[in-house]
């Protein structure tokens, strides 16, 4: 009740705090109390439309601040009611009839409401009663007039557990299906997540296949959403493609990834790898991802996972831009190493031996810097006693193998002279 | 991926292998034990790569090197006639075969393979100097970082030892499930509000401890005041699994369906009483289509078999992604040309038409007099630079007429891609294409459910486009 009568962004806070997390405990004495949590979600909903709070005062950008805060915290409030009420409602027939009764009760206006009660109504299907008994009301949900209400049911459709969707009339997929069509993105994209990993029958697999092809298309004309457009053609190649399709489609699809930011492909890497790999496309596509700096600051384990999955000659034929990106990387520390392994593993010795170099030199001379220009001598004398075997210059290896000793022997030198102010309290153990 | 930087660790035991293999391919060299240490030094090196591809090419190599120390053996005996020389060769023939089946298909170790062919074949002391030198110039990856097996996924493992193995399959199989003696997999047509029967076999391969019921019930996505459908009880059978159940219940459809509305569909899950450690899985034929219309009921056009052809052509036209508003609106169409259809047939209604344009008129006239169409008939709309015989509510309807020869339906697909380009151009998926086959009859004249047909025309723009005409 006190979140309908406060305008106190303290207030809110603390109750959002206090039914977010829906305790065990809180479950059997909100199914007594279920109107009025469910009631009390509904005056909220007035109150986010009316947009009640403290006044806007003109020229105070902080005072509009403080009433946009307050309105989401009100959602953010009614959300943690609405999962509290459908969670308390689940595996009880009196409870379930009453959030069924309170959903079909909704005025239209308030949309979002309803919407966030038939997604969390995902929680009433768990139990063969609660399935029987809420499965229309969600059906009915997918041809709602409300964009929001259509995504919603196919957003609690997608939640249910493989056993429940499994036991769900072919009815409800052939909605979902058609739901691939819708014009609206919102509804579209949801029915899209809640067909992931059902198994259809074949006429509607033949459909949805049809479906996603469309919106390949079309997310590929417009540009708007390249996160969906490449899930999309994932899950295409991955469950729709053809025998036929496999021979000429994923040079068409790559072409489209190829048009992609950098930072979209990797989400998909895993996949990307898994489909393409074999494909020379996706080789130049993912050197142009690993060029794309911004990329690598967060997924560079990622990016190099996809890279190693590479066939060798691919990794052979772009040598040249990976020695110049590994020569190159002045963000990461570990981006020019792993490159060196992945050109030696690739037969490119020389490429990392350059790259070794240059990772060595880049280092200053000082005695602040000496420990790590020792370890990167390392690379540099590794580097090049491979790259020696494999250019015939034996006679070479001889000094190499000299150097690679004497630079141990400075490690070990410095690391005894340095001890003691590198690590003044030595029994205090390290954060690595 | 790890990035503790294992090289230091590694790397002398590589440039020990490369000198050891140097000094052994000498001829007069007798070094084959200092070879066997360093492939060991490698061996031990290699692991610390954790799953890295570096560890197995380390492997791969140490192998090969102690391969290559038995051959050295082989000449040190030989040319120091040594007992038994020749066992050395066998052993290292022996051993690289084994060393090709295990890495022939690594891909990181392509190198040594090609490499380390010409040990298969090696019949003199003289070439084991150039095996020698051959594998110490062998170019290896350098490995820097350890790809260690994560902490939790170690963890996990030693878990998962210790779980008991998972319990047996627990499954319910539907072996027969009829209605009013018909197999379930049909769609029925059941009379609303009259009990029918519900027969269903089962099979089920185990029965969960501490549980004593298993329930089969109805998930439908219809409101539960509009059907009685049997659950379906079991009790716990005596004996050893599987179990085969039978047992009859009864359907009972409280509210008729109109002709528009899909069939009621019934998905028969299983549970039992208590939560079973692992989810049922439910298999076999176990849906109820049930049609609540019935055309011996409320006939559509006054031919049952007609009424029964456009029901095909109805549920060909939802699977087709028609909007359910178009389907409905080209369903009233067909219901009026059905009735027409039925009557020109009988009482030879278009006797004294010579062309289309008396067909188009009478067929006008016929769809202007349906009180559900009426007004809302126009005439000539164009569409797609053509101009239509007809519409109704966008569903373009054209009228051909023929009185040549006789033709059948398939002869009709002709007519079809102007239908489909005038349905297109006025955004529908859908169009109705009439034709009057005028024609003197020698033989009998087709039955009437040959003469209605529905046909898919896959468009170029739109792959799911496919308008049944």
């Amino acid at each position: 009740m006190a979140a309908n009568r406060t305008n106190s962004y303290d207030v809110l806070q603390e109750l959002h705090g206090a039914f977010s997390y829906v305790a065990e405990e809180l479950v059997t004495p909100a199914r007594e109390e279920l109107a009025n949590i469910l009631g009390a979600a509904l005056m909220l909903s007035d109150k986010i439309a009316a947009s009640e709070g403290s006044p806007i005062i003109e020229n105070d950008p902080v005072s509009a601040m403080e009433r946009g805060n307050i309105r989401s915290q009100r959602d953010n409030l009614q959300n943690a009611l609405v999962n509290w009420a459908a969670e308390a409602a689940a595996g009880d027939p009196r409870a379930t009839a009453q959030y069924l009764d309170v959903l079909a009760s909704i005025r239209e206006e308030h949309a979002v409401l309803r919407a966030r009660l038939t997604q969390e109504a995902y929680r009433l299907m768990r139990t063969p009663e609660g399935l029987i008994a809420t499965l229309p009301s969600i059906y009915g949900a997918l041809f709602g007039t409300s964009v929001r209400v259509r995504a919603a049911a196919a957003a609690a459709i997608g939640k249910l557990d493989h056993k429940t969707k499994d036991d769900l009339p072919r009815l409800v997929y052939e909605a979902l299906v058609a739901q691939l069509t819708d014009s609206y993105v919102m509804v579209h994209q949801s029915a899209f997540e809640a067909l992931e990993r059902i198994e259809l029958p074949d006429t509607l697999e033949q459909d949805a296949h049809g479906a996603v092809m469309t919106l390949i298309l079309s997310y590929h004309q417009s540009r708007k959403d390249e996160r969906f457009l490449l899930k999309c053609i994932c899950r295409y190649t991955d469950r729709f493609a053809s025998e036929s399709e496999k021979a000429w489609l994923p040079d068409l699809l790559l072409e489209m990834v190829d048009k992609l930011k950098a930072d979209v492909i990797v989400e998909e890497h895993r996949r990307l790898s898994r489909q393409f790999r074999h494909k020379a496309r996706f080789a130049d596509i993912w050197v142009r991802v690993l060029e794309e700096a911004r990329a690598l600051s967060y997924r560079e384990d990622d990016l190099i996972e996809t890279l190693n999955s590479l066939p060798e000659q691919e990794i052979y034929r772009h040598r040249a831009r990976l020695e110049k990106l590994g020569s190159e990387s002045e963000g990461s520390g570990t981006l020019p190493r792993r490159l060196i392994e992945t050109l030696t593993r690739s037969g490119a010795w020389s490429e990392a031996a350059n790259i070794a170099e240059r990772f060595h030199s880049q280092i200053p001379d000082t005695v602040e810097m000496r420990a790590r220009k020792l370890h990167a001598n390392r690379y540099r004398l590794a580097t090049r006693y491979e790259a020696a075997i494999a250019a015939g210059r034996m006679e070479e290896l001889g000094e190499l193998a000299h150097a690679w000793k004497r630079n141990e022997d400075d490690i070990e030198a410095d690391r005894v002279t340095h001890e003691r102010r590198r690590r003044p309290f030595p029994n205090i153990p390290g954060t690595h | 991926m790890s990035d503790v930087d294992v090289l230091s660790r590694t790397y002398p035991a590589r440039i020990s292998a490369v000198e050891a293999l140097r000094v052994a391919s000498k001829p007069r060299s007798s070094h084959a034990d200092s070879v066997r240490r360093m492939a060991d030094a490698l061996d031990e090196a290699g692991p610390l790569y954790g799953r890295a591809s570096t560890a197995a090419v380390f492997a791969a190599f140490a192998e090969l090197m102690r391969i290559a120390a038995m051959l050295v053996d082989w000449r040190e005996f030989t040319l120091t006639a040594g007992a038994d020389a020749q066992r050395f060769l066998v052993g290292a023939r022996e051993r690289y075969k084994l060393w090709c089946t295990e890495y022939a298909n690594m891909t990181a170790v392509s190198g040594l393979l090609a490499a380390s062919t010409p040990i298969a074949g090696v019949t003199s002391i003289d070439e084991v100097e150039q095996i020698c030198e051959t594998l110490a110039r062998q170019p290896l990856p350098v490995g820097i970082f350890a790809d260690e097996i994560p902490s939790y996924w170690r963890d996990r493992s030693k878990e998962e030892e210790r779980e008991p193995p998972e319990p047996a399959e627990l499954a319910v199989a539907f072996i027969r499930f009829r209605a009013d003696g018909a197999p379930a997999d049909e769609v029925h047509f059941l009379m609303p509000n009259v009990l029918h029967d519900l027969d269903v076999d089962i099979r089920v391969s185990r029965w969960p401890e501490g549980a004593s019921v298993l329930r089969l019930y109805p998930v439908s996505i219809e409101p539960r005041s509009s059907y009685e459908l049997s659950t379906f009880e079991f009790q716990r059978p005596p004996g050893d699994p599987p179990y085969h159940l039978s047992q009859k219940g009864r359907a009972l459809l409280k509210v008729p369906q109109a002709v528009h509305a899909s069939p009621y569909e019934f998905r028969y899950s299983a549970a039992f009483d208590i939560e079973a450690a692992q989810p049922v899985i439910v298999v076999g034929q176990r849906n109820l289509r049930i049609e609540g219309y019935d055309p011996a009921l409320a006939p559509m056009t006054g031919y049952r078999e007609i009424d029964e052809k456009l029901m095909r052509i109805r549920d060909q036209l939802r699977k087709s992604l028609v909007a359910p508003e178009d389907v409905k609106n080209t369903l009233l169409v067909l219901q009026c040309l059905g009735n027409l259809a039925g009557r020109a047939l009988q009482d030879s209604l278009f006797k004294g038409a010579t062309a289309e344009k008396d067909f188009q008129a009478q067929g006008r006239d016929e769809l202007r007099r349906s009180p559900t169409i009426g007004e809302e008939l126009e005439e000539h709309p164009a569409s797609s630079g053509g101009i239509t015989d007809l519409s109704f509510r966008r569903i373009r309807i054209e009228l051909k007429y023929d009185d040549k020869a006789p033709f059948e339906i398939k002869d009709c697909v002709r007519f079809l891609g102007q239908t489909a380009m005038y349905a297109t151009g006025s955004g529908k998926r859908v169009g109705v294409l009439c034709v009057l086959d005028n024609s003197a009859k020698p033989n009998d004249p087709s039955p009437l459910p040959m003469a209605s047909s529905s046909y898919n025309i896959p468009c170029k723009q739109d792959r799911s486009w496919s308008p049944p005409c």
